[in-house]
C-alpha cells in the first residue's frame, strides 16, 4: 500500500502517541511504519529549560539550529510527554530580538545613566564594568556590590557566580530569584529536618491513594506531573484527589473535594488536622517516640517589612522569630486543641464535613498520601510555618519517606533545586546547605576553593527584597543581575526596585538574553547565551540532577553567563579586593588575578579540553583551554560526597537521563532517611533524620495568625497573583514565541460575577486594580479557566504591560525572607 | 496560502463517563483525526497549516468538558510539494 506524506506523517504521530499512553495500535497501522523520514536531523538529550518538573527532551538540531523537540520516551520523569511550554522550546532562541552584543547607556560616546543604550565591544562593557566594581569596593567596601541570579543558572554557573562574589570579592550580596519562590521551603526543610530537599520522588506519584494539593496549580503549572496524578487516579478508583486554593482552577476539574478557603487559613486548617489526629488516637505512635521531637516556634514575628513599618514595630518577636522552644507532646496537644472542626471551619469558609474527610485522609494509618505545593504555601508572610504545617502531619502519622507516603515540596524554576538551593546561592548560604555564618563551614569552603582564612564574610548579605531596598537607599552601588528578570517578578516596584535601580549612585548591569523590563533598567547590558548553546547541568524537584551538551552556537555576540563571570574575575586582582591583612598574612596570593585564585587553582583547570567529548561543541571550554564545566563540577561535588549530597561523577550525567541524589556507589535514592533506600540511614534504625544530630525530626506548635493586610472598607478585596499554563517565569522567553503569547495574549483580572455586578463591571470591561502602593489596568474576565469566590481577584503574572507588581506588598516571610505575592487589599474600580 | 503541513499527536485523559461524549465532539472537529482510546485515555492526531491552528486544537480539546489533560507527544511539520496540497 503506498501512503502518501501527509498520511505517513499522521500514520507515525499516531503511533508515537498510542505507544506513550501504553495503548496498542491495530496491526495494520503498526505495520506501515517504517523508518522516520528525518535523517537528516541530530538528535540529543537536555532537560527543558522552563520549570522544576525537569522534563528531559530529545532535541533535534540541523544546519547549526534547533529545528524540532520531542517528549523523551526514556525519561522516568515525562516518559515521552511534552506539555505546551516544552512543545515550543525549539523556538526560544530564536526571537526576533535577541539581543547580540553588548549594549551601554552612552551620550557623546561617554557612560551616561540618561544616555541611550549604544552597542559597545565586550572589552568596552567589561572596563567600564570594572571600573564601577573597583571604585565602589575601594569607597565603600565589598558589602557596596552586589549580584542576583536565579533558579536557571546552570549548576556551574551558579558555582562559579557565589565562588566569584563570596571567596573572590568577600562579599555575601549574592541571592537567586528562587527567593521569592523557594526560600520558605528551603527554611521549612532546614527547620523540620536539617537537610533541604524531599525525602520523596515522583515515583510516589504511582503509589499514593490520596493526593493532597495545598494551593498548588498543577495542573497548570506542572503538567507533566498532573498527567501522572491524573493516571493514577483514573487508573485506580480508589484513588482521591483532594484540591485547596484561595479561588477555583484547572486542578479542580480531577478533584474528589474541592475546597475553597480564604487567604492565610491554611494555618489553622493544618492545626486542625493535627489535632484531628490526636483526639481521635491515630498517632503513629511508634514513628513519633524514636524519630520526632516536639518544640514551640516563636509567635508574633512580624512581616519582614522595613524597620520603620508600623506593623513591623508592632510586632513583639522581630529579633528572635526563628527561635524556637522544647516542649512536650502533652503541650503540643493542648495546643492544637483549639483547632476545631467549627471554628476552622467557619475561619476558613470550608464546609466541616470536607474538613473532617480531609483530616480522616492523613489519619486514616491505611491511606498513603501524597502532598503537593509551590507558591501557595512558599509566598506566605508565614510560608516556613506552613511548610513546617504540612511535615507536622505526615510526622504525627509516620506517612513520609515511604512509596507513596510523601510531602512533596514542588519547585518553580529547572534548577531551583540543582543550583540556588544545592550550590548555595543565598545570601546566607555555602553548598551541600553550608551556611556562612558557620565558622566550620566557612573553613571548609576556603579549604576547597584554595583561599586564605577572611574572606568569606560571616555576616549573611542582602536578601533579595533587601538588595532593592538597599539600591534604593544607595548602599549597594555596584550591581549584577543575571538569568532572569526582577523588574518584573520583584514586588512593590514602584516604591523599591526601580528607584534603587533608577539611583544615579548605582551601576547597573544585566545579562539577559532578550530586552526586559529589567534591562531597560539596567545601565549595561550583556547578551547571554542559553540553554544549548552551552553546555549545562540542571537539578530538578526530586533530586534529579541532568546534564546535557551545547548543540548549536549562540548568536552574534552572546557568551554565557558562565563565560561572563570568569572573564570578568580576569580584570581583579587580591590587592585591589582583598583585605591588607589577609594578604599579609599569606603573600602568596599577592598580585594574582581573581581568576587564577579561582578559577585556576589546580581544581577548576585540573581537566584537559580533550576529556570533552569531540562530538559536541564547548565554546566556553575551548576559549579558556581548560574543561571547565568538568573542573567546577567536581570541585563542587566534594562539597557534597560523603555528607548526604553525594553527586555521580561528572562523565556518568552525560550517559543517563539523570540520576536522584545522593548517588553513593553509583547507585541513585528515590526515598531518603528510610533504612533500605537511603544508604546513609544506619542499620537498626529504621527511619533516621541524619539532618538533625539526634536523627529526629521535629513537629513544630506554630499559631494561625492574621496577614499583614486584609480587605478593609476601603480595598475591599483580596488580589492574589500567579501564572497560566501558556507562559512561564514572567514571560520573557515564552512571549517570544508568537503561539504561546497568542494564546493567552494579555493579563486580565478573574473576578467573581456577583462582584463584577456588584461594581457596575461587565465582562471585557477596562479596570483599574488599586491598592495602597500603586495601580494597574487590566480588564475584567468573569468567565474562563480561574473563578475566585466573591471577595478575591486573581491576576496573572505574566505581562510586561500590566506589571501586578506595583500593586503588590512586600511584605516577607521573617524567616525565609520570601515575598507574598499570594495575598494583599486591593479595591476594583472602572477604568 | 501556506503550504505547511504541520502535524501533531496528543494523548488526552478523560474522565471515564465523559468519554463517549469527548470522542464525539472530537470527531466533529475538521482537522482533529481521533486513534486509539481506552475508558480513559485517547490519541488525536490534529493537522494544520501553522502551528497556531495546531494550538488552537489543542486549545479547544482541554477546554472540552471533561477533559483532565492533553500533553503532546510527536510534533513534525513539512513543507509540501505542489501535487500534496
Amino acid at each position: 500500500m503506498k501512503m502518501n506524506r501527509r498520511e505517513f506523517m499522521k500514520a507515525n504521530a499516531a503511533m508515537t502517541a498510542a505507544s506513550v499512553a501504553g495503548l496498542a495500535l491495530p496491526a495494520t497501522a503498526s505495520n506501515l511504519i517504517t523508518s522516520s523520514e528525518e535523517t537528516k536531523l541530530e538528535w540529543n538529550k537536555a532537560p527543558c529549560r522552563f520549570c522544576g518538573t525537569g522534563c528531559s527532551v530529545i532535541v533535534a538540531t540541523r544546519d547549526g539550529k534547533v529545528v524540532a523537540t520531542h517528549g523523551d520516551a526514556e525519561s522516568e520523569v515525562n516518559k515521552g510527554l511534552n506539555c505546551i511550554k516544552g512543545y515550543f522550546l525549539s523556538k526560544i532562541m530564536y526571537g526576533k530580538d535577541r539581543l547580540q552584543t553588548p549594549m551601554l547607556r552612552m551620550t557623546d560616546g561617554k557612560y551616561d545613566k540618561h544616555g541611550e543604550f549604544t552597542p559597545i565591544t565586550w572589552d568596552q562593557a567589561f572596563d567600564t564594568m570594572a571600573d564601577k566594581f573597583k571604585k565602589t569596593i575601594k569607597a565603600k567596601g565589598p558589602t557596596a556590590i552586589g549580584m542576583f541570579g536565579s533558579g536557571q543558572w546552570t549548576v556551574w554557573e551558579g558555582y562559579a557566580a557565589s565562588k566569584l562574589m563570596k571567596a573572590g570579592f568577600g562579599s555575601n550580596n549574592i541571592d537567586p530569584n528562587a527567593r521569592h519562590c523557594m526560600a520558605s521551603a528551603v527554611g521549612g526543610f532546614m527547620r523540620t529536618f536539617g537537610i533541604d530537599e524531599p525525602m520523596g520522588c515522583y515515583d510516589d506519584m504511582e503509589a499514593a491513594d490520596a493526593f493532597v494539593l495545598w494551593g498548588s496549580n498543577m495542573a497548570e503549572m506542572h503538567p507533566i506531573l498532573w498527567t501522572r496524578v491524573t493516571d493514577r487516579r483514573l487508573s485506580a478508583p480508589h484513588v482521591k484527589v483532594n484540591v485547596l486554593s484561595t479561588f477555583e482552577h484547572r486542578s479542580f476539574d480531577l478533584a474528589d473535594s474541592g475546597m475553597v478557603f480564604t487567604p492565610n487559613t491554611d494555618l489553622a486548617i493544618l492545626n486542625y488536622i493535627a489535632n484531628y489526629i490526636i483526639a481521635n488516637d491515630k498517632v503513629n505512635w511508634d514513628f513519633v517516640n524514636k524519630h520526632v521531637n516536639f518544640r514551640r516556634g516563636e509567635t508574633d514575628i512580624g512581616y519582614g517589612l522595613r524597620p520603620t513599618h508600623p506593623l513591623q514595630k508592632k510586632a513583639k518577636h522581630v529579633d528572635t522569630a526563628g527561635k524556637s522552644y522544647p516542649m512536650e507532646f502533652e503541650e503540643f496537644k493542648k495546643f492544637v486543641a483549639d483547632y476545631d472542626v467549627e471554628s476552622v471551619s467557619k475561619l476558613s469558609g470550608v464546609p466541616e464535613d470536607k474538613l473532617i474527610a480531609l483530616a480522616e485522609t492523613y489519619a486514616n494509618p491505611d491511606t498513603k498520601v501524597t502532598s503537593f505545593w509551590t507558591m501557595g504555601v512558599n509566598q506566605h508572610t508565614r510560608g516556613v510555618w506552613c511548610n513546617n504545617l504540612i511535615y507536622n502531619i505526615h510526622l504525627l502519622t509516620g506517612k513520609i519517606s515511604t512509596p507513596g507516603n510523601s510531602p512533596f515540596s514542588l519547585t518553580g524554576q529547572p534548577s531551583a533545586c540543582g543550583t540556588a538551593r544545592e550550590v548555595g546561592t543565598f545570601s546566607h548560604r555555602l553548598p551541600a546547605d553550608m551556611v556562612v555564618a558557620n565558622p566550620k563551614h566557612r573553613k571548609i569552603a576556603q579549604d576547597i576553593w584554595r583561599i586564605p582564612e577572611g574572606i568569606i564574610p560571616p555576616k549573611p548579605g542582602y536578601h533579595a527584597v533587601e538588595q532593592n531596598r538597599r539600591l534604593k537607599d544607595g548602599d549597594i552601588n555596584a550591581y549584577w543581575v543575571q538569568v532572569n528578570n526582577n523588574m518584573q517578578a520583584a514586588p512593590n516596584m514602584n516604591e523599591e526596585g526601580l528607584p534603587g535601580y533608577r539611583n544615579p549612585d548605582n551601576f547597573i548591569v544585566v545579562s539577559d538574553a532578550y530586552p526586559t523590563v529589567t534591562t531597560q533598567a539596567a545601565d549595561l547590558i550583556l547578551p547571554t547565551a542559553m540553554w544549548v548553546e552551552k553546555e549545562g547541568a540542571y537539578g530538578n524537584a526530586e533530586r534529579r540532577t541532568q546534564f546535557w551538551h551545547q548543540m548549536v552556537k549562540a548568536p552574534g555576540e552572546s557568551k554565557s553567563d558562565l563565560w561572563q563571570l570568569m572573564e570578568f574575575s580576569k580584570r581583579f586582582t587580591t590587592d585591589e579586593v582583598w583585605p591588607k591583612d589577609v594578604l599579609a598574612a599569606n603573600p602568596q596570593y599577592k598580585g594574582k588575578t581573581l581568576f587564577e585564585v579561582l578559577y585556576e587553582n589546580g581544581n577548576v583547570n585540573k581537566f584537559p579540553l580533550e576529556q570533552a567529548d569531540p562530538k559536541y561543541l564547548n565554546d566556553e571550554a575551548k576559549h579558556f583551554g581548560f574543561y571547565i564545566q568538568k573542573g567546577l563540577f567536581e570541585e563542587y561535588a566534594q562539597f557534597g560526597r560523603g555528607h548526604g549530597h553525594d553527586l555521580a561523577d561528572f562523565d556518568t550525567y552525560h550517559e543517563v537521563h539523570g540520576l536522584r541524589w545522593p548517588v553513593v556507589d553509583g547507585k541513585e535514592t528515590k526515598w531518603r532517611y528510610r533504612e533500605g533506600a537511603d544508604p546513609y540511614v544506619k542499620p537498626g534504625k529504621g527511619f533516621e533524620f541524619y539532618g538533625k544530630s539526634d536523627g529526629r525530626a521535629i513537629i513544630f506548635a506554630l499559631p494561625y495568625e492574621a496577614p499583614p493586610e486584609s480587605p478593609d472598607e476601603e480595598y475591599d478585596m483580596w488580589l492574589s497573583t500567579g501564572r497560566v499554563l501558556e507562559h512561564w517565569h514572567s514571560g520573557s522567553m515564552t512571549q517570544r514565541v508568537p503561539e504561546l503569547y497568542k494564546a493567552f495574549p494579555d493579563a486580565v483580572c478573574f473576578m467573581h460575577p456577583e462582584d463584577a455586578k456588584k461594581r457596575g463591571l461587565r465582562r471585557g470591561d477596562e479596570v483599574k486594580v488599586i491598592s495602597r502602593r500603586g495601580e494597574i489596568k487590566t480588564r475584567i474576565e468573569t468567565r474562563g479557566r480561574n473563578k475566585p469566590p466573591v471577595g478575591l481577584v486573581f491576576v496573572p503574572w505574566f505581562d510586561a504591560s500590566q506589571l501586578i507588581n506595583k500593586v503588590t506588598l512586600d511584605a516577607t516571610d521573617p524567616l525565609s525572607k520570601q515575598t507574598d505575592f499570594k495575598k494583599c487589599a486591593i479595591k476594583v474600580v472602572k477604568a | 496560502m501556506s503550504n505547511e503541513l504541520h502535524v501533531t499527536s496528543l494523548v488526552v485523559q478523560v474522565q471515564p463517563e465523559q468519554m463517549a461524549e469527548v470522542r464525539q465532539t472530537i470527531m466533529k472537529m475538521e482537522k482533529a483525526d481521533l486513534s486509539v482510546n481506552n475508558e480513559v485515555k485517547l490519541v488525536v492526531v490534529l493537522e494544520g497549516s501553522s502551528q497556531k491552528e495546531l494550538m488552537d486544537g489543542i486549545e479547544t480539546i482541554n477546554r472540552l468538558p471533561g477533559v483532565l489533560s492533553a500533553a503532546m507527544v510527536y510534533h513534525q511539520s513539512e513543507v509540501l510539494e505542489e501535487g500534496e496540497i
